[in-house]
């Protein structure tokens, strides 16, 4: 609660060039950045990450301090996990981290979090993204529908479709 | 399945990690040093190419303008500096 109203003085600080006001941002909003994207999958989520608060702060005078600070942020992830998945010098980084995530996948307690890495592995990434930001990250519908900029409508059926198909894996409906 | 979904996601959050604001923090100065650098390089090579173009002119300038009159002038320098130093050596008394 704290830290929600806290949130619009240290964006404003920050749109002032306040690096400490940036730095207390990026504290409160790492541990759920950083979740989304290694949950949609990607080795380098961390670097992404990072990369998203640089141009976060480059580019702070351009959010619009009356919307939600959040949407904007987790956009900007997104398009940069996108740019990502393009670039065919991270997708050479990832293939040699797939080894590594492979062995994690074995550690103990496997079980649903196994299945459930399996069942989000077979989803499209929009669908996955949307599912991530409206469950995990409990993101609103209209929030989900500005990061990833789509329409309402189209982020109502990628949370629909992506929650059937994972209750199908799952086995529970 | 929402619940159980949410609760499996919530084990996953990753911890909060100082290094991680630190190492934002450090990228951001990083390119802001690279950016003041490279700026300043482009102007260091704007005023040599610019210096490279007029030193023809400059040199004839110096040459037949103000080489003659060089001592003349560093003795009117060393008077106006005299002046405008005077009234700080010397305040003035109530």
């Amino acid at each position: 609660m704290t830290q929600d109203s806290a949130e619009p003085d240290l964006v404003a600080r920050a749109r002032a060039g306040s690096a400490d006001a940036f730095g207390r941002l990026v504290h409160m909003h790492q541990q759920a950045l950083r979740a989304f994207l290694r949950r949609l999958g990607t080795a380098d989520a961390d670097d992404i990450a990072q990369e998203t608060f640089v141009f976060a702060w480059e580019h702070i005078a351009r959010f619009d301090p009356a919307k939600p600070f959040r949407p904007w942020l987790f956009g900007i992830a997104w398009r940069k996990y996108r740019e990502g998945k393009r670039s065919w010098l991270r997708r050479l980084t990832r293939q040699g981290h797939a080894a590594a995530d492979i062995e994690h996948a074995h550690q103990p307690d496997p079980g649903l979090k196994l299945d459930l890495a399996k069942a989000m592995g077979g989803l499209p990434p929009e669908q996955k993204a949307a599912l991530l930001l409206c469950l995990a990250s409990e993101f609103t519908h209209a929030e989900v529908a500005e990061a990833l900029a789509m329409p309402l409508g189209t982020v109502k059926s990628h949370v629909a479709r992506g929650r059937e198909k994972l209750a199908a894996v799952l086995g529970s409906g | 399945m929402d619940d159980q979904l949410k609760a499996q996601w919530a084990a996953d959050v990753p911890a909060s990690d100082p290094r991680f604001v630190l190492g934002v923090m450090t990228r951001i100065e990083q390119r802001r040093f690279r950016r003041e650098l490279a700026v300043t390089a482009g102007l260091t090579a704007c005023a040599v190419a610019l210096l490279w173009l007029l030193a023809p002119t400059v040199e004839i300038v110096w040459r037949d303008g103000i080489a003659p009159y060089a001592s003349n002038a560093v003795l009117l320098l060393g008077l106006m500096g005299v002046t405008v130093a005077v009234p700080y050596l010397l305040p003035a008394r109530d």
